[in-house]
């Protein structure tokens, strides 16, 4: 068993083959043993870490995913296939979204940061700048120069690709 | 006292609820920076995957991100140079001057592509009087290009042979400029290439190849030279040969050999060959070590006996994960087909399934040692291009079949199939039918 006490000093206990999908406490426990002392994870509050272990428990018995080289093109990539669960999992409100992809960059679990940040990539996609600047609320902060300069730049990149 | 304790208690349920407020609330109070505080190298991954389904060289889905805001517009511009694919004067031209004005976008190229062809009379007629608008030379371009690319990892080059001879002499040339500033090229793709009198391929004694941290090399439609050796290349992990299919004037018309020895790519993982040039029959020499080496092979060219020999080895330390035998691979009936890997993922088989090809898969199956046969297990079966035949083995005649039992001569080829595997005790998870297709004649009821 391995336990852990996150930012809101909420403690979880959990079996070590949940646990240690979090590449991070993998490498905190060690690999030998049960843990004593629980494991801090400041960067994570309870609500994420909840949502965190739900994943982790649902995917427990998965086979380990292939080591995928650097810089091996996305659509290369073997990609752990979303499952209905994981479709189901990953529809959240925004904040706890961003909150869950944080959280897994910093535990370390890549199929979960896939899952996210696949999410998110999903609602940017075929919008226009300014759906997107409303979807996630996002002050542009361009200047009248640099959005003019953007728009040269576009028309460069259209260049370049044709 | 009883106040004092209330209060007190108002003060710790405060404290709580602020202890909440900062956990679960905060998120919503500033709801905006949300998508602004990842961190760049998430933003650059949901960026990438965002624009991962763009056609190669086409970004369109990066510029309305580009537009965003100021942050995601320093994180989307160095994806938008990542891949270029070019095909025009005008576009080699914009790029070179966007790379003069801002050399830091140079750092951004990992991967280049130019598209060109040999220009017709009338081509060049046009090109003179429309320079922007004619086709590519590969090497005027590259000689510019490339020395503003300083971390270019992959050249892709399309074109005729003569323009890609020219070129990879350049590109051997440019090779040392970039080994000396610590710059090493590690993918090269070339389309229409003469491998046997290109300088950069033939191997010498006295010089090595010039980019000798290349990890993969992906030649289609080339041309191979009477017996084909190639240079050294230490770092070699992935080989592609791909032989013109038509249109081809071949410059012998002999059989010709082509080695692939340890001895030129001595860590080379992944190997796929196929060469389908029937006029000069090649015949494909891979060396016992290689072979024991490889994790993936994907066959279709007809085996010289040494491969086949190199498998039967008692000494055949497999780590062969995935191997794949194309149609060609039925030419070598006579000699049996190989005792396979211990270990394999995926089992791709291109044969003809008629009675020959049915005693050929037996016959493979048999050849395993008995000691082997139980602890063999492949995951995937895949028959590709599956072919029963109905032709009346006597006469030649063809079978008159109704489309009832067409259908269970089907079932009955998928399983004898399984019946085979199962009498020798292999076990299979799966078997993929892809495109099964039967000879012979269907009479509708």
């Amino acid at each position: 068993m391995v336990t852990v006490v996150v930012s809101d000093g909420v403690t979880f206990t959990m079996e070590q083959d949940v646990a240690f999908q979090c590449g991070l406490i993998a490498d905190f426990a060690g690999g030998g043993g049960d843990q004593e002392e629980p494991i801090p994870i400041q960067a994570v509050n309870s609500t994420v870490m909840r949502k965190v272990i739900e994943y982790c428990e649902h995917h427990r018995n998965d086979p380990p995913q292939p080591e995928v080289p650097e810089g091996t093109p996305l659509e290369r990539k073997d990609r752990r296939g979303r499952d209905a669960w994981d479709k189901q999992f990953i529809q959240v409100e925004q904040e706890l979204l961003f909150e869950i992809i944080l959280a897994a960059n910093y535990l370390n679990i890549k199929p979960l940061l896939d899952l996210g940040c696949s999410q998110v990539a999903e609602m940017m996609k075929g919008k226009t700048p300014a759906e997107i600047q409303q979807m996630f609320n996002i002050v542009n902060g361009f200047t009248a120069d640099e959005e003019a300069q953007n728009g040269e730049g576009e028309e460069k990149a259209r260049n370049l690709n044709s | 006292m009883s106040a004092a304790v209330v209060s007190g208690l108002c003060i710790s349920s405060g404290l709580v609820v602020y202890l909440l407020n900062s956990h679960f609330q905060s998120p919503g109070q500033q709801r905006h920076p949300v998508a602004q505080t990842l961190p760049p190298e998430l933003l650059l991954f949901i960026f990438e995957l965002v624009s991962s389904s763009d056609a190669p060289g086409i970004r369109s889905s990066l510029p309305p991100l580009m537009r965003v805001c100021k942050a995601w517009y320093k994180v989307s511009t160095p994806l938008l140079y990542r891949t270029i694919v070019l095909r025009t004067f005008s576009a080699a031209r914009s790029l070179i001057n966007a790379l003069q004005a801002n050399p830091q976008l140079g750092h951004s190229i990992i991967s280049l592509a130019i598209q060109s062809q040999h220009k017709s009379p009338i081509q060049n007629l046009i090109s003179y009087f429309l320079p922007d608008t004619g086709p590519l030379h590969l090497d005027t371009a590259l000689g510019d290009l490339l020395p503003l690319c300083t971390h270019i990892h992959t050249v892709a080059l399309v074109a005729d042979h003569r323009a890609v001879e020219r070129t990879t002499k350049r590109l051997s040339l440019g090779a040392d400029v970039f080994v000396s500033a610590g710059i090493h090229l590690t993918g090269l793709r070339i389309v229409f290439c003469d491998i046997s009198t290109n300088s950069v391929f033939s191997a010498g004694k006295d010089r090595d190849f010039p980019f000798p941290q290349l990890r993969s090399l992906h030649l289609y439609h080339v041309y191979l030279g009477r017996a084909q050796r190639f240079p050294r290349i230490p770092h070699l992990e992935e080989l592609t040969i791909i032989s013109p299919t038509f249109g081809v004037e071949p410059s012998t018309t002999s059989r010709f050999v082509l080695s692939i020895s340890q001895r030129s790519f001595p860590v080379l993982g992944q190997l796929k060959l196929s060469l389908s040039d029937i006029c000069r029959q090649p015949i494909v020499k891979i060396d016992k070590p290689l072979v024991n080496g490889l994790k993936s092979l994907d066959l279709d060219a007809t085996v010289s006996r040494d491969v086949v020999l190199s498998w039967l080895d008692k000494d055949y330390t497999s780590n062969m994960e995935s191997l794949s035998l194309g149609r060609q691979w039925g030419d070598s009936r006579d000699i049996s087909l190989p005792s396979l890997p211990i270990k394999i993922r995926d089992l791709k088989l291109a044969v003809e399934v008629n009675a020959s090809a049915l005693t050929a898969l037996t016959k493979f199956l048999g050849s395993l040692p008995s000691a082997l046969r139980n602890s063999i297990s492949i995951e995937r079966l895949t028959l590709e291009s599956v072919t029963v035949e109905y032709f009346h083995r006597e006469s030649g005649e063809e079978w008159v079949v109704d489309s009832d039992s067409f259908k269970s001569s089907y079932d009955n080829v998928i399983e004898e199939i399984r019946n085979c595997c199962r009498s020798q005790r292999v076990s299979f998870v799966h078997i993929e039918k892809q495109e099964i297709s039967f000879k012979g004649c269907i009479r509708a009821q």
